[in-house]
């Protein structure tokens, strides 16, 4: 199956209604952007535990710069979000930041097909790094010696209708 | 639920030991402020423990990262 869509993952939802998480999507300091390959056959439904880093599908087929300066431009955990913003207007809940840009200007990073998008501030007794959606890019995209800039939608990186 | 896009600026001009090893400088210099800046705004004591494990990690790939460029830069 492979990628072929975006989704934010329902029990995060479930788990920031029910009070069963440590997420906290306008306070939180280290939210962060992993990138991962084509192996990946994401699911928004898997259980809160198999949504974070490093479990369930997240557990392999990541991708990191290679270049010689690796993993400097994108290390495997990711790179931070910057400037988020969690807000609730017109009838939509938005959670967006600013374009999420590699480290350096000598990135290398092949047949990357989307990322996972997780709370790196998550933690125990609740999930660790718990994701909150993964986003598609459209197809395989790599760079080689360069800056490689997530640009994410102008609807959000994920957003709820009320 | 919106997919993101990918823009791409390539730099093959920095395909040299001196700017491979200015990168690594830059990207772990970048790393460490925005842990250093996440650290500055955790509220809590669980988020500075994150935001300082990966300062600790990132600082000495920094200084290591800062003598290879002197190196590079000392042989040129």
């Amino acid at each position: 199956m492979a990628w072929t869509n975006s989704k934010v993952f329902a029990t995060m939802i479930t788990d920031l209604m029910n009070n069963t998480t440590t997420i906290d999507l306008n306070t939180d300091t280290l939210i962060e952007v992993a990138l991962f390959d084509t192996t990946v056959t994401p699911s928004n439904t898997v259980t809160s535990a198999n949504s974070a880093y490093a479990a369930g599908v997240w557990a392999s087929g990541g991708v990191t710069d290679t270049g010689t300066s690796a993993p400097a431009g994108w290390p495997a955990l990711g790179r931070p979000l910057g400037s988020v913003t969690s807000t609730f207007t017109t009838a939509t809940y938005t959670f967006t930041a600013a374009n999420t840009v590699s480290a350096n200007s000598v990135t290398t990073l092949a047949a990357t097909f989307g990322c996972l998008v997780y709370d790196h501030n998550a933690a125990s007794p609740a999930v660790v790094d718990q994701g909150l959606c993964y986003n598609y890019f459209g197809g395989t995209q790599s760079v080689t010696l360069g800056q490689f800039t997530i640009a994410w939608n102008a609807s959000g990186i994920f957003n709820i209708a009320a | 639920m919106p997919d993101a896009s990918v823009l791409v600026t390539e730099h093959p001009e920095l395909d040299t030991p001196l700017g491979h090893a200015q990168g690594a400088v830059e990207g772990y210099e970048t790393q460490l402020s925005e842990y250093e800046d996440a650290f500055a705004r955790s509220a809590t004591d669980g988020q500075k423990a994150v935001c300082q494990a990966h300062i600790d990690e990132v600082r000495p790939q920094l200084e290591a990262a800062r003598a290879h460029l002197a190196e590079i830069e000392g042989a040129n």
